[in-house]
């Protein structure tokens, strides 16, 4: 099952657009949220849950 | 409505999830299915509550429940089943024993906490949802931005890690696309406690619903090969 010569695969192309945009989405939305909550931490954000 | 019945389907599908997960860690082993089985019981343990809250108002030992399983546990024991997936073993298990400890302490501050439901109906909060502005005692929603910080690098991050792996590669387009699920429904909560703060009715209900949906099926996409069909292989599990 695994692909031994990754080289010579691509995926669909239609997830050859969508998983590396997808990828880079999640990234800055986890340090935006990163950010909130070192900032809720901090005490320089109100509030916690 | 919202305030009832989106938990309550949120608890039901959590729990459905959980006995899946649960199935194939008894079919396979691996401590990260078993964790994450745990945490997909903590989610509906805090669906549940909040289902409670809005059919019956106020209880103090379910807001607890809630508090406890609900906001400060659930993203982290989640993360730490990926944790178990993606860390060499040594790493894990010191990661472990820092989660139980955190987590032991944590049933004590909650459980020992002095609350005051009024306090729910703030800036910020109706009053409708579960809010942590209930407890007045301190040292303890200071908790939940460690707690959900480690879950949400872990879990979110885990899960992202693990889709650029198998992309960067081009193999296994189905545990790409189900990490990227896992991934983006892990991220709702944390909106949904965003907007909610915006005072947008049910928002933070509907981030754990549209939540959970997309967890459940991340797992399934994740654990079936293209071309196969979801719940056939599950059950042939």
């Amino acid at each position: 099952m695994e692909d031994k010569h990754p080289s010579s695969h691509k995926y669909p192309p239609i997830y050859e657009k969508i998983v590396p945009a997808a990828l880079t989405i999640i990234v800055v939305i986890v340090v935006v949220l990163l950010v909130i909550t070192i900032g809720v931490a901090l005490g320089l954000i109100p509030g916690a849950a | 409505m919202l305030n009832t019945l989106l938990p309550l389907l949120s608890s039901i599908i959590s729990f459905v999830f959980a006995f899946f997960v649960l199935k194939r860690y008894l079919a396979r082993k691996g401590a990260h299915l078993l964790l994450w089985g745990i945490g997909t019981i903590f989610y509906g343990i805090g669906g549940f509550c909040e289902f409670y809250y809005g059919a019956f108002d106020w209880n103090p030992f379910i807001f607890r429940l809630w508090y406890l399983f609900g906001a400060v546990l659930v993203a982290a024991w989640l993360g730490q089943g990926t944790v178990y997936l993606l860390a060499r073993r040594k790493w894990a298990n010191v990661l472990m024993a820092i989660l139980v400890v955190g987590s032991l302490y944590a049933v004590f501050k909650v459980f020992t906490a002095q609350l005051d439901p009024s306090l729910m109906i703030s800036s910020g909060h109706t009053g409708r949802e579960l809010s942590g502005h209930a407890i007045t005692s301190s040292g303890v929603r200071v908790l939940t931005p460690f707690f959900n910080l480690y879950g949400v690098v872990m879990l979110v991050g885990g899960a992202a890690y693990s889709a650029w792996i198998f992309w960067r590669k081009r193999i296994l387009l189905h545990r790409t696309i189900g990490n990227i699920l896992i991934a983006v429904g892990a991220i709702m909560p944390a909106f949904g406690g965003l907007f909610s703060r915006l005072q947008l009715p049910g928002a933070l209900y509907l981030g754990e619903f549209l939540g959970i949906i997309l967890l459940f099926i991340g797992f399934l996409r994740a654990t079936t090969p293209m071309g196969e069909t979801m719940f056939a292989v599950e059950s042939a599990a």
